[in-house]
């Protein structure tokens, strides 16, 4: 083989192989993203839950940075605590709970973490109280990485 | 029986524990998986702790693979994983640190502000700020308080200076101007925390000491001037 042949020879296999890393790439992205739709997928398939599917699918692909959550603070002094306090639990919590944490209020946790669920950083649900007729009980939870 | 201790190397573009620790008197005694796997989802978190030979000490390690290869996967699945799910693995990990009693958790963080540097912040109780006199460091530092630390509402802020010179290393510079640039470095420095709007009480100054490998002095070297100071600066803060 000539030195011009080898030459080019050598040119048309870095182009492809230029053209594979870029393949590789995009499969891992392709890859990456199915993973997220899979577990939004699961999350709006389950029935029997009363949490708002729609803002369970918002909170997991749009999950908050922590610069996002530096940013609510400045909006919401106050708010930080809140957020802290409910990432040191993985199940389903009442404000009550977080209030015994943050030694707060109640009342304002529920209103720091109404906004936190509102902003997609947490999860809400509502569930009846069996023994009373009309009263309804409220639960958070955090948005973990595999929620 | 001393504190239960776990260490992560939480430098994800420049992981330096594993060689610090296999340079040093130290040994792992069980090989765990890397801290970058954990974070985006390949792991466990009871699968990255390495238990050590010294009691109740527990280091993690960063995926040196960033370092070893060009085209590395885990940085590109790293890039990919998005910042809201690294930050709640993050906060998994802490929580699976409480139930196996960690007294300390200790993130050692990439310099400057970065993404995975916020997120240590976000998930600490408490926060060590270390500085150096440097004139860039004063005007970063005022930024990087007001925009971060004045943010971190409940978390204790407690700041050292690194690589300070000392008197009698400044007696051998010969040039007066750059004494006079190294004292008003170090006053910029002390000036900056004791004006900003959060308490950062300046906990200790260590001296700059010319350092010849990247072995741990303070196991190594018991009575080198570092380790001492260390010791000293230890009994301070606990």
């Amino acid at each position: 083989m000539s030195e011009i042949q080898d030459r080019e020879l050598k040119k048309i296999l870095s182009q492809i192989l230029d053209e594979l890393k870029i393949i590789s790439q995009n499969l891992i992205s392709i890859d990456s993203f199915l993973a997220t739709s899979s577990i939004v997928s699961a999350e709006t398939t389950s029935s029997r839950t009363t949490v708002s599917n729609e803002s369970r699918v918002d909170a997991l692909t749009s999950m908050p940075s922590s610069l996002d959550i530096l940013n609510l603070q400045e909006s919401r002094p106050g708010i930080f605590k809140t957020y802290k306090a409910i990432q040191k639990i993985e199940d389903w919590v009442k404000s009550a709970d977080i209030a015994s944490l943050t030694f707060r209020t109640r009342g304002l946790e529920s209103r720091y973490l109404n906004y936190l669920a509102q902003k997609g950083f947490v999860m809400k649900k509502r569930e009846k109280i069996d023994s009373e007729s009309r009263a309804t009980e409220v639960w958070y939870k955090i948005v973990g990485a595999n929620s | 029986m001393g504190k239960k201790v776990c260490l992560v190397d939480f430098d994800l573009r420049a992981p330096s524990h594993q060689s610090l620790f296999t340079s040093s008197s130290f040994s792992i005694t069980s090989a765990a998986k890397s801290f970058t796997g954990f974070l985006v989802g390949n792991h466990e978190p009871q699968m990255v702790i390495n238990s050590t030979d010294r009691e109740n000490f527990y280091c993690v390690f960063s995926d040196i693979e960033i370092l070893q290869r060009k085209e590395s996967k885990i940085r590109t699945k790293l890039t990919q994983h998005g910042e809201g799910r690294i930050l709640a693995k993050l906060f998994e990990f802490v929580r699976y640190c409480n139930t196996q009693k960690f007294d300390f958790l200790i993130f050692d963080c990439m310099p400057g502000i970065t993404y995975r540097s916020l997120d240590a912040l976000v998930v600490s109780d408490k926060v060590m700020v270390v500085t150096r006199p440097v004139r860039s460091e004063i005007s970063g530092l005022r930024l990087v308080i007001s925009e971060c630390y004045s943010k971190l509402e409940g978390a204790k802020l407690f700041s050292i200076m690194n690589q300070v010179e000392q008197q009698e290393d400044l007696a051998h510079i010969p040039n007066s101007l750059d004494v006079n640039l190294a004292k008003e470095n170090v006053q910029g420095i002390t000036k900056c925390l004791e004006e900003s709007s959060v308490s950062i009480p300046l906990l200790y100054t260590f001296r700059r000491i010319p350092f010849v490998t990247e072995r741990i002095y303070v196991l190594d070297e018991k009575n080198h001037p570092f380790t001492i100071e260390i010791e000293d600066f230890c009994s301070k803060i606990l």
